[in-house]
């Protein structure tokens, strides 16, 4: 699938366009971005980001990059995410890498941040099959 | 150290009465996917999640898996902060899920979680979702999170 494809993808599926997400390309690597709105908050003393939605962002980043370079669709297998700085009521953006592409499984990293892409908010290791 | 006793011995019903209250209103995560909490003697029972066309990724199929994991989460967040007896929100440090199983087609989601032990101000928890209507496993997670150590100002002994 293309970007433009998955982006139609996302635009079309109930529970995605609930968040608006909006996809980029960048150098050849996809930037998923998760626009902020109240109905992603889960601290609202702070107005960060609820972790799960966090979580959901890595995991949506990971599987789409994974479409993009295997042409395949994949299942989540597992899912280890670290929460690494407090989130703020900003936009969440996601890129993801694959560390092992294998025919039965891929295996990729993935690494959110808001506003200074040096400061990641969140980082995942993720398992798909192919 | 605290240890689970000394934690689960801060039995305040009003202060777990106005964190669950305060977790159901505040968050509007919570708000906006319809997440419903059951507690029962001032511990998290459950939380689930009933099936929403809105909530799933194709029209045809069951929810989004993703929201297995966020429910999760949520109900991490709020049993640790029953268990801690603590107002202000929990951080999640880390945390792990597997996905056994996606939702079947029109089915909810409950999650259920368990506190395996407390390492100074984090907690340690396990727990797994599984569908509302049928008892099928469809994810297991665990996690450490991160409360801030209960005072005198915001717990009755």
């Amino acid at each position: 699938m293309t970007v433009s494809e998955l982006q139609t993808y996302l635009d079309k599926s109930p529970y995605y366009k609930r968040y608006a997400i909006s996809l980029t390309e960048e150098n050849g690597k996809l930037i998923t971005e998760l626009p902020f709105s109240d109905s992603l908050i889960g601290n609202p003393a702070i107005r960060a980001i609820h972790g799960g939605l966090v979580a959901m962002g890595l995991e949506l980043g990971a599987n789409l990059q994974a479409n993009l370079d295997t042409g395949s669709k994949l299942t989540p297998l597992s899912q280890t995410s670290s929460f690494l700085r407090r989130t703020k009521d900003k936009p969440m953006f996601v890129s993801a890498e694959p560390l092992k592409s294998g025919r039965r499984f891929v295996v990729m990293s993935a690494v959110a941040w808001q506003e200074n892409r040096e400061k990641p908010v969140a980082t995942a290791q993720l398992t798909f099959q192919v | 150290m605290a240890t689970n006793q000394d934690l689960s011995q801060n039995d305040n019903t009003d202060l777990k009465s106005e964190i669950e209250s305060r977790f159901a209103q505040g968050m509007g995560a919570v708000k906006d996917l319809g997440i419903q909490i059951e507690c029962t003697n001032g511990r998290l029972s459950h939380m689930h999640l009933p099936y929403r066309a809105d909530l799933c990724v194709e029209d045809g199929q069951g929810l989004c898996p993703n929201l297995a994991s966020t429910l999760l989460d949520t109900a991490f967040g709020l049993d640790v902060m029953l268990f801690a007896n603590v107002k202000k929100y929990t951080a999640t440090i880390d945390y792990s899920t597997s996905l056994i199983a996606k939702p079947a087609h029109k089915v909810g989601l409950v999650a259920t979680t368990e506190v395996k032990g407390t390492n100074h101000n984090s907690v340690i928890m396990t727990g797994e979702v599984r569908e509302l209507e049928t008892g099928s496993l469809v994810l297991t997670g665990q996690g450490n999170f991160l409360f801030n150590k209960p005072s005198t100002s915001s717990v009755v002994s």
